[in-house]
């Protein structure tokens, strides 16, 4: 099945603090997020496309990106690598900026009125935690990154075996621990999770492949004795932190990005 | 009119070169890229037996990728009938088949023969795949299946092969990992054949990865100590935005917990070569989230090759 995002103007950008992070892994992120920027700049339908690191990633840029981008474009793709921590009762949570500044989920949804952020993937720690969302009355604000940054809250929980998710959003993040690019834990030789991240845009905007074709061909290509998704490490758990972490995919996983 | 003679008396034989050069390189450019889709094809009709004459097959994409030693070619095909849709995905590497995926979009699949027991459809897959590639070493991995009886998951070592067989909510998986049955090195070369709902899934990569060698002259407690050695004085920075960076040193190692695994892993000549993955567990969370230290030694020759945390 196909399910083409969007056919007008369409936006991406990428996020990458390096707050917390050893040198050796901003070495690979940055090579990473690179290659990912070059995919959306090079191969998908994006007539704008920005790789924003270290100083440049604050809360004020990435409120008023989302919020600019929202108003002048049809689709906007957004890809984020670093870390984020609970706040408030410990079901919001907040992106780290440069110098671990709070980007709160709940600022987000206030950036993203115009619904246009239809593909985002964000690498971090819980990002796919509490959702579906609930308004939290404590905190007067609704409910992990999902919803606030899809403005949706009926997508698929499962977007990679779903049949019948119709919506054009798709939502990936981690539940639990994210391991860092440089993690090798089950990788084949030469490769690591920041090559499983690159390989999943590669097919995804390079090969055209929809979302569910874009994860088995990346993690074929990544992981050992692994011939899809289904098999592999970031579907099937990763143990991190004293924790069992899965990649999580919301949404229509039958997607194409432009 | 003398002048257009002699234009004319040039261009003819330009323009015979011209069109001699497109009818040379102009179809093999052509060729190149239906030698894939006919290859891709023919495994699915002669291997996974589907039946072509009830799709309309059209080639949706077609994707080279250049790498240091082969060239990868990716050729996904749409089979459109009024009962069903699917999307089969085939790479190759160097024109050798390695991965094929089939896609139910919709509706359900045509075989050539009604589908038997799992057990059987991957019987079946492996003998006809054994005389699509004229491969006579694929006689040990149907014996080890005719060994099985799909009762339980099973993993068993058969010559150099580690077979393992996997029933979960998802997916049925067959697939034999190489491991020299001398070293226990877990090498990527594998071949696999997996059913996930209407999905199917094969790989053969078991040519894909050369073989450096397989000496193993580090034992397992040499690389453990080698590795603790080697952290002996080690530190790593943690980056903190435009604050002053933290040094982390001084560390403590949980020498119980340490785990190591043999695997390999590619050096210069793009070769795999096998090396001890020594796990080193933190006693307590680390600034960057840092709880284990993993390093990497050359399982012949002791030598520290990479360090993550």
């Amino acid at each position: 099945m196909e399910i083409h995002a969007a056919n007008g103007a369409n936006a991406s950008e990428l996020y990458y603090p390096a707050y917390l992070d050893s040198i050796n892994e901003i070495t690979r992120s940055n090579q990473v997020c690179e290659a990912i920027h070059q995919y959306f700049g090079y191969y998908g339908y994006f007539t704008y496309w920005t790789f924003w690191k270290y100083s440049e990633v604050t809360r004020d840029r990435m409120g008023s990106q989302t919020l600019a981008l929202g108003y002048y474009y049809d689709l906007v793709a957004l890809f984020f690598k670093g870390h984020d921590v609970p706040w408030g009762c410990s079901s919001h949570y907040a992106l780290l900026g440069y110098n671990g500044e709070y980007i709160q989920n709940a600022y987000i949804y206030t950036k993203t009125i115009y619904g246009k952020h239809d593909f985002v993937f964000l690498w971090a720690y819980g990002t796919a935690h509490s959702y579906p969302s609930w308004y939290c009355s404590n905190c007067q604000a609704w409910t992990g990154h999902c919803y606030c940054w899809t403005c949706k809250n009926n997508l698929s929980l499962d977007g990679y075996t779903e049949t019948s998710d119709n919506n054009l959003e798709v939502f990936l993040g981690w539940q639990w621990g994210s391991p860092d690019f440089l993690h090798t834990c089950d990788c084949k030789n030469g490769y690591d999770y920041g090559s499983f991240a690159a390989s999943f845009f590669k097919y995804l905007l390079q090969e055209n492949k929809n979302i569910k074709q874009a994860l088995d061909s990346a993690a074929k290509e990544v992981f050992v004795n692994c011939a899809s998704f289904a098999e592999s490490p970031p579907r099937l758990g990763i143990w991190l932190y004293n924790n069992w972490s899965y990649l999580k995919v919301y949404g229509n996983g039958d997607v194409i990005l432009p | 009119m003398v002048q257009l003679k002699r234009i004319q008396k040039f261009l003819l034989p330009a323009v015979l070169v011209m069109a001699t050069a497109f009818l040379i390189f102009a179809p093999y450019a052509q060729s190149v890229d239906a030698l894939i889709e006919e290859k891709a094809l023919s495994f699915i009709k002669e291997v996974v037996q589907l039946d072509l004459s009830k799709y309309d097959v059209k080639n949706k994409d077609y994707f080279e990728e250049y790498l240091d030693h082969t060239v990868k070619k990716d050729v996904t095909c749409s089979l459109k009938s009024a009962e069903g849709n699917l999307t089969v995905i085939c790479q190759l590497a160097n024109s050798s088949l390695y991965y094929c995926v089939m896609y139910v979009d919709e509706g359900k699949a045509f075989y050539i023969q009604p589908l038997s027991t799992i057990f059987d459809r991957a019987i079946g897959i492996l003998e006809r795949y054994k005389k699509w590639m004229r491969d006579e070493s694929l006689n040990e991995m149907i014996s080890t299946l005719k060994m099985v009886d799909g009762s339980e998951n099973v993993t068993m070592n058969v010559g150099d092969w580690q077979f393992k067989f996997l029933i979960t909510s998802q997916y049925v998986k067959f697939s034999w990992m190489y491991i020299p049955n001398k070293n226990k090195i877990l090498f990527p070369n594998c071949l696999i054949i997996s059913f996930a709902g209407n999905n199917f899934y094969f790989v053969d990569e078991r040519s894909l990865y050369k073989i450096g060698n397989t000496d193993v002259t580090v034992s397992q407690t040499e690389a453990i100590s080698i590795a603790l050695k080697y952290l002996e004085n080690y530190s790593f920075e943690v980056f903190m935005g435009g604050q002053s960076s933290i040094i982390v040193q001084n560390f403590t190692i949980v020498k119980e917990k340490i785990t190591t695994e043999l695997l390999s892993w590619p050096r210069e000549d793009g070769a795999q070569y096998p090396y001890w993955k020594v796990d080193l567990p933190l006693d307590k969370l680390y600034p960057g989230n840092k709880y284990t230290i993993c390093v990497n030694v050359w399982a012949d020759t002791g030598e520290v090759f990479a360090v993550y945390h």
